[in-house]
């Protein structure tokens, strides 16, 4: 029977084209923000071709949904997209190779029902295989399968008892629901892409998978391990090397060109400096040159293997140091460091020198040649053995 | 839900309820012998004499002596007095640390006969604090060292030296940043909140964790 209002006559019409197996949802037109424009009741024996200018959107062009009604309220659900299958309440626009059907139910070409696109849309579950070709060509349509938990489509297309009782549903409070035809069929189901069976994954297969995906997040933990603490990222960006390598860092490079171990150290015109009880002078001369300023390295540290920091000593004043030697792009300058230290301390150690960085101004993120001395315990202790004399500083 | 009415089932009784009672009013009352839920009172400080250690986790010092002289050929002027507190203060730092500074932060009080003598209330630069050698003054202190530190007050010119000093010893921790989840040194602080609760003037003072107090002994002609 052809008692179905015109309004349900979705095959597409005023949809965009999608090919086979393309997501219906992806090619739905974007909704509207405003609410759509009204549009006048479609009365009995006046065609739906004088509806709202909302109507005469081609086929195929973004086709707002034409549901609007005025007396409607504008909820968030007349901003949800228009469902392509509308259901019977919807009035399609007319189009060339559809001609409009005279709703025979007067009541029944109503448009004003906001869409309920998730109650009426056919599920996966309850869509029909296919549409019927036949159906389309006949105007006919088909009504999606009705659900317990539809609230309106039922009541208002299957013209029984219920059809008149007032729909609660939350975008109608308290309207009551126009006459339905007697017979009606379900629109036609939107076009599906056939969903194909997976092949069987094979046990071997789930196995890797499962590996691969451990595997994986195992990986990322591990990774974990390697993002920097907060006290690293504040320290200088260090820079490693040999002794008698020039090791380059940004702003510098440094080669460690000697290194003696003295029982006592002599400035000229000075008294002889001694260390304290049981320690020897570790003297390590460095060569430096800078790459884009000048600079002065005026922090020296020693290093041991097992991670105790000496700052080079205060018995010497730092005149007499590197820490006061300008260096500067393109000329090397040299000077010595002087270190205080138990000789069980120097197999391992190494020497780290940088600019000092100052808390309030200047670069914070300063670089640091850290050079190992390449003393072993034997070197060592052979250094701190042969050292006997006075190591005289040298005036410059 | 249907009762059971299988008499092959022994009927259990019913303990779980009473018993987590009893449990929980005997810990109850155990808590109330123990002085309620109230926060308890801060451990008394230990009192510490002349040549006690005490362990600061930064530093361990020992509490050498304390003499009032003048000033000589090996520390300061020969025509001035001075109370010398002798430290020896050993670094258990992985690095070299300053001997003032860790000295200066950690004994954060020392009374003369009752008088304040080094405190945050006076306004001044406080003891100089060095390391005497051969009348050569030295800051460093290298890490696993123990140097000699000494600890100086200018004493009036006239009048009698004092007869007992007695020194607030304070701790380190090493503090994470709130913020920037950095570590650093820092004293224990204790929280003094402000009169009436006043959040705005709440004052932050190292914890003192214990008091040594030493006789002064007076060396030569003062």
């Amino acid at each position: 029977m052809t008692s179905t209002p015109p309004t349900s006559s979705t095959s597409g019409a005023g949809l965009p084209k999608r090919r086979r197996g393309e997501s219906l949802r992806a090619t739905r037109p974007a909704p509207p923000v405003q609410a759509p424009a009204p549009t006048q009741p479609v009365t009995p024996g006046q065609p739906p071709a004088s509806a709202g200018p909302a109507r005469a959107t081609p086929p195929g062009g973004a086709a707002p949904p034409a549901f609007g009604d005025p007396g409607d309220q504008v909820t968030d659900r007349t901003s949800r997209p228009a469902p392509s299958a509308a259901p019977s309440w919807f009035t399609p626009p007319p189009t060339a190779h559809q001609p409009a059907v005279t709703p025979a139910d007067p009541a029944a070409g109503r448009t004003g029902q906001p869409p309920r696109t998730d109650l009426t849309w056919p599920t996966t579950a309850t869509t029909p295989a296919a549409a019927n070709p036949a159906d389309q060509a006949t105007g006919l349509t088909r009504r999606p399968a009705p659900t317990e938990s539809t609230s309106s489509g039922p009541a208002a297309m299957t013209g029984g008892p219920g059809a008149a009782q007032p729909d609660t549903g939350p975008g109608r409070p308290g309207r009551p629901e126009p006459a339905a035809p007697a017979l009606t069929l379900p629109p036609p189901a939107p076009e599906r892409p056939v969903r194909r069976r997976a092949a069987p994954v094979s046990a071997g297969r789930r196995l890797a998978n499962a590996a691969l995906g451990i595997a994986l997040l195992a990986a990322a933990v591990a990774l974990q391990t390697t993002v920097l603490s907060a006290d690293e990222r504040i320290s200088p960006i260090t820079s490693s090397g040999t002794a008698g390598e020039l090791v380059h860092t940004a702003f510098f490079g440094a080669r460690v060109e000697s290194v003696e171990v003295a029982r006592a150290l002599q400035e000229e015109n000075r008294d002889r400096v001694d260390p304290a009880p049981g320690q020897v002078f570790l003297v390590v001369t460095v060569r430096a040159t800078g790459k884009t300023r000048a600079l002065q390295l005026q922090r020296a540290e020693l290093v041991t293997a097992d991670g105790l920091t000496y700052e080079a000593t205060e018995r010497i004043l730092p005149t007499r140091t590197l820490a006061h030697r300008w260096v500067q792009p393109m000329l090397w300058s040299s000077g010595p460091v002087f270190f205080e230290v138990p000789p069980e301390a120097l197999p391992g150690a190494r020497v780290v020198v940088s600019e000092r960085k100052h808390a309030l101004f200047g670069d914070q993120y300063l670089a640091e040649a850290s050079i190992d001395l390449g003393l072993d315990a034997a070197k060592a202790k052979a250094a701190v053995d042969s050292a006997t004399g006075v190591y005289r500083i040298p005036t410059s | 839900m249907a009762s059971h009415r299988d008499g092959s089932r022994r009927r259990r009784r019913p303990v779980l309820v009473p018993v987590s009672l009893l449990v929980a009013a005997a810990g109850l009352a155990v808590a109330a012998l123990l002085g309620g839920f109230a926060e308890a009172p801060p451990e008394p400080p230990e009192t510490l004499g002349k040549g006690d250690t005490i362990d600061q986790v930064r530093i361990r010092t020992t509490f050498t002596d304390a003499v009032a002289r003048r000033g000589g050929d090996d520390f300061g002027v020969s025509d001035k007095r001075y109370l010398l507190i002798h430290l020896n203060v050993t670094n258990l730092s992985d690095e070299t640390v300053s001997a003032h500074s860790v000295v200066s932060a950690s004994i954060p009080t020392v009374r003369a006969d009752g008088k304040v003598i080094k405190g945050e209330e006076l306004d001044d630069l406080g003891p100089r604090i060095v390391i005497n050698e051969q009348g050569r003054y030295l800051n460093q202190i290298h890490p696993r060292l123990t140097r000699p530190v000494i600890m100086a007050f200018e004493l009036p010119p006239d009048g009698t030296a004092p007869q007992q000093v007695e020194l607030d010893v304070a701790t380190f921790e090493w503090h994470e940043s709130f913020f920037y989840e950095t570590h650093s040194w820092v004293v224990a602080l204790d929280e003094i909140p402000g009169p009436g609760g006043d959040r705005t003037r709440t004052r932050y003072v190292p914890r003192v964790v214990a008091k040594v107090e030493m006789p002064v002994r007076v060396e030569g002609d003062l």
